[in-house]
């Protein structure tokens, strides 16, 4: 029991440290410069006990459950793949399919994502579905994971693979329709907060420590700026082919328009 | 109050059909290819309880005061018509979330480490700390910066991809030519400054402002703010692993 209540004050402090300064901003600027009643006063406050509330205890949650899991599970799986000796591409598949269905499923309970994406759906009146944005940029958190972890089991530079998608994240955003392009950078960030971010950092560390070749933890970072990426380049690429094919769509059809 | 109980057990349900999947991938891998009982299983159990009742709470709780207090905002900021007032609140909501963020204290903690303990004159750790401190309170200033910056984008109506494109391309040029250890970590701070309170909050920022300003499209101009404060701590991190190599 002690134990709970030692972890209770430890993610509290942190929950605090990263809601007070906003709060202080927040405050600062309604005292000093709109110095006019907030209507739902008791109904914000409320809710900001809501949020600090529930964030204390969904990170004591996942570092409970979903953290120590992912990486118990990523180390005894390289450790499979190495069981018959020396481990060709072939064996590692599990660790990859583990990859993508742990990056797709996390990302699924991303809080910042869950809001943003329902957000997404008010303003666009409807059009942008919640539920396939975030699908999609599940899909892509889960490619980016793929990525990094046959990265590192392979030992390929982060440099290499980080320019490659880059330049096709920028050459993507250049030719992609105008509209979806802040929201498509903006996706990434939004997917990669307290679920993936520690999530992919004990997975890749675990990783990393498995491989039986000199790669140490430190070869396990470099995941998560994959995982905020490629969300972007699936996002874009998306919209790429939907406009072509709404074109064609169009020409076809457009006779009578 | 019985209202509020009874849309909190809903959303709670939708949230438990969202964690569904990937309990789903946990037990199939437990069982199919791991084959091995799973330590401390109840407390792993305990902990998911914990996770699902955590984001219910969390996810109403953005709803009812982050995104109207930002809409408030940036509604009042509009009207004043105050660039001043508004390019300071941007900064100050950038400088304000990144300084205490306890994932990019410990990204520069490390870094600091790493660099002291290269460097020829042999690091001390006040060295290292007044380092961290130093890494820290530059990458929040540009964060703050970086979010002016946004906000000015949407006051005038510039495309976003003037801003992320370039640094994107800077901060990939800079990590081929630094071939530094730090680079990765210095890219993995960048998506770990932008966490669970600023991401709404800069939505909510983002978002009410294009709302306001005559000629802005919400869903098209109000985004871009995440992915701005999230490039700059990586360029601003591998700059300094640069310079100081």
């Amino acid at each position: 029991m002690e134990n709970i209540a030692a972890l209770l004050i430890d993610e509290a402090i942190k929950t605090v440290l990263d809601i007070a300064p906003i709060i202080l901003v927040i405050a600062v600027f309604q005292f000093a410069f709109i110095r006019r009643s907030l209507p739902h006063l008791p109904q914000i406050l409320a809710g900001l006990a809501y949020v600090a509330i529930g964030l204390t205890l969904f990170r004591i949650g996942i570092n409970e459950s979903l953290i120590p899991i992912g990486r118990d599970m990523a180390y005894q799986l390289v450790g499979l793949a190495y069981a018959a000796g020396e481990a060709s591409v072939g064996d590692y598949l599990p660790i990859f399919a583990f990859a993508a269905l742990l990056g797709f499923t996390a990302t699924l309970i991303e809080p910042t994502l869950i809001a943003a994406a329902s957000r997404v759906q008010e303003l666009s009146g409807g059009s942008l579905r919640a539920l396939t944005l975030r699908l999609v940029i599940s899909c892509g958190v889960a490619l980016g994971l793929v990525l990094g972890t046959v990265r590192i089991v392979q030992g390929f530079p982060l440099e290499y693979l980080l320019a490659g998608v880059t330049a096709s994240l920028i050459l993507l955003a250049l030719t992609a329709p105008r509209g979806i392009v802040p929201l498509a950078l903006d996706s990434g960030g939004i997917a990669t907060s307290v679920v993936t971010v520690p999530l992919i950092a004990a997975y890749g560390a675990a990783v990393a420590e498995a491989m039986p070749n000199d790669a140490t933890a430190a070869d396990g970072f470099g995941l998560i700026i994959l995982a905020l990426l490629l969300p972007a380049v699936l996002v874009l690429s998306l919209a790429q082919i939907q406009a072509r094919f709404m074109n064609r769509l169009n020409k076809g059809g457009s006779d009578e328009v | 109050m019985q209202g509020q109980f009874v849309t909190l057990l809903k959303e709670m349900g939708r949230n438990l059909r969202d964690l569904l999947p990937i309990l789903c991938v946990v037990v199939l891998f437990q069982l199919l290819v791991i084959r091995e009982p799973m330590p401390e299983l109840e407390r792993r159990i305990g902990g998911a309880i914990f996770a699902l009742v955590g984001l219910t709470l969390f996810v109403r709780g953005l709803s009812m005061s982050i995104f109207p207090l930002g809409d408030g905002m940036a509604d009042w900021l509009a009207r004043r018509g105050s660039l001043a007032l508004l390019l300071g609140f941007g900064f100050a909501i950038g400088f304000g979330s990144t300084v205490a963020e306890p994932a990019l204290s410990a990204v520069a903690d490390q870094a600091a480490l790493a660099l002291t303990s290269t460097d020829a004159a042999g690091g001390d750790d006040g060295q290292a700390a007044r380092f961290s401190l130093f890494l820290r309170y530059t990458v929040a200033i540009a964060v703050g910066v970086a979010v002016a910056v946004g906000v000015l984008r949407i006051v005038k109506g510039w495309p976003i991809t003037w801003f992320v494109l370039p640094g994107y391309a800077l901060a990939t040029v800079l990590a081929l030519f630094s071939q530094s250890a730090l680079s990765a970590v210095a890219f993995d701070a960048g998506a770990a400054a932008t966490s669970a309170i600023n991401i709404p909050l800069m939505l909510a920022l983002g978002v009410g402002l294009a709302g306001m300003i005559r000629g802005r499209n919400p869903l098209l101009d109000g985004f871009g703010l995440v992915a701005l404060a999230s490039l700059t701590p990586m360029v601003v991190v591998l700059i300094f692993s640069f310079v100081l190599e």
